[in-house]
């Protein structure tokens, strides 16, 4: 393979920075608290939580969405339900047993699934016979996978996430990456490794339980 | 063979070859296969992802919408105090007890306002400069209490008959960071306990807006009277 590292390094799958949050919810000197300390202020119920929770988890929650229902208008009526829906519903969360985006995505699946359901509802009542029902369970999880590990990939800091792009997107061997960025082999390897480890336990601790 | 190691393995998800060793030994053991199996399926995911699907912020009107169907009065809200860099045990038991006492900040109709005056030190006062045509004035005191900093905000001739309400918020020197304490009512003093793990110092600005049903949750940008507290 010739490697033209001008072209190659372009990815169209490279998000335009991360999208800020026009017009969200305004935290008194919430700097960045982690996840952990979001939960908790949602847990306890002051507004600042669900504030903190949606800065924060709006857009995966959003995105899952608009991937899963595909109209813009649905699935901002979707994220506007899931987090009223969560908020009204806070005491049914218990961090010991998951983590708050883990719990968020889950009833996004589930709203998910209503919106597919009252669609087929819907083409039953006209067409007067049975339609195949939309396969949304499956179709959302896979959704939910990509939606989480796009955010992580995000998240790696350089040259971490570079690497991980050229060996997803572009199939380049550890080597080949070794060559294209001038970084030694063996560290390429270890970032492979702990990059590919991260994505994994992303998976394992916000994704669709198995 | 010892099992391979997670380099070998993360190469092997990744559809490189490695050495014979590895192969061989991996087709046979059932551990280091799982292993792959698992990793074998984040790449199949992350080589599923299309632009789309990195995560994008929702328009503002959720944001919106999401206040207005709880019924959430808006402002800036302040997390509550919650104790979090002591660990998780910790963190909820302190969140429990602030809970339990009332400490309450965020948006107008969740703010603590005592109908009493307290009795605390007096640690710092604000004159309350008009900043509007009504040429209003007024006063803020900050005390010190048992159960933390209270903000007495005192407006006299307030008037009654107004489109919206007041708003009474804490912000830094630069007005760049504001807390909405809660609604001031009219004609009335009004006495906020003050989120505890806030500095006043730091928050040394007190403003009272007139804030509309709007369903915004920043300050109106109206501010009726501001002044900064002194000591
Ligand atoms: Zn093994």
């Amino acid at each position: 393979m010739t490697i033209q590292s001008g072209a190659l390094l372009v990815d169209e799958r490279l998000p335009a920075a991360s999208v800020p949050v026009t017009a969200g919810p305004q935290v008194a000197g919430a700097g960045a608290p982690d996840d952990d300390e979001i939960a908790a202020q949602f847990a306890l119920g002051g507004d600042a939580g669900l504030a903190l929770a949606y800065q924060r988890w709006s857009p995966l929650v959003h995105t899952v969405a608009l991937r899963a229902v595909g109209s813009p208008d649905d699935a901002a009526d979707v994220t506007q339900a899931v987090f009223v829906a969560a908020w009204r519903g806070r005491n049914g969360f218990d961090p010991a047993k998951g983590s708050l985006p883990g719990w968020l995505l889950t009833i996004a699946r589930r709203r998910v699934a209503d919106h597919w359901e009252a669609r087929s509802r819907e083409a039953r009542r006209i067409a007067a016979l049975g339609e195949p029902d939309h396969d949304s369970g499956s179709a959302a999880d896979s959704v939910v996978d990509r939606v989480l590990l796009a955010d992580e990939l995000a998240r790696l800091g350089e040259p971490q996430r570079r690497i991980m792009e050229l060996a997803f997107f572009q199939d380049l061997t550890h080597a080949q990456i070794s060559g294209v960025l001038d970084l030694p082999l063996g560290t390429v390897k270890s970032h492979i490794r702990r990059s590919l480890d991260r994505l994994r336990t992303r998976l394992e601790v916000d994704g669709v339980a198995q | 063979m010892s099992h391979s190691d997670d380099e070998a393995l993360a190469l092997l998800a990744l559809g490189e070859s490695v050495s014979r060793a590895d192969e061989a030994h991996v087709a046979g053991c059932p551990r280091c296969q799982s292993r792959l199996d698992q990793l074998s399926a984040v790449v199949s995911s992350a080589r599923a992802i299309e632009p789309a699907d990195y995560p994008t912020a929702p328009p503002p009107a959720v944001w919106r919408g999401i206040t207005t169907e709880l019924g959430m009065a808006g402002g800036v809200v302040a997390p509550l105090p919650t104790g979090a860099r002591s660990g998780r045990r910790r963190m909820w038991a302190v969140a429990s007890v602030a809970a339990a006492i009332g400490l309450i900040v965020g948006g107008a109709g969740v703010a603590t306002v005592l109908d009493r005056q307290p009795e605390a030190t007096v640690v710092a006062t604000a004159e309350l400069g008009a900043m509007s045509e009504a040429g209003l004035t007024g006063t803020a005191v900050l005390h010190r209490g048992d159960a933390g900093n209270l903000l007495t905000v005192s407006i006299p001739g307030l008037p009654g008959d107004v489109d919206g309400y007041y708003e009474v918020w804490m912000a830094t020197a630069d007005a760049g960071t504001m807390i909405a304490l809660g609604t001031l009512a009219p004609g009335a003093e009004a006495t906020f306990t003050l989120p505890g793990g806030l500095d006043p110092a730091a928050f040394p600005v007190v403003d009272v807006s007139h804030e509309h049903f709007d369903g915004d949750p920043e300050h109106s940008a109206e501010s009726l009277v501001r002044g900064q507290l002194q000591a």
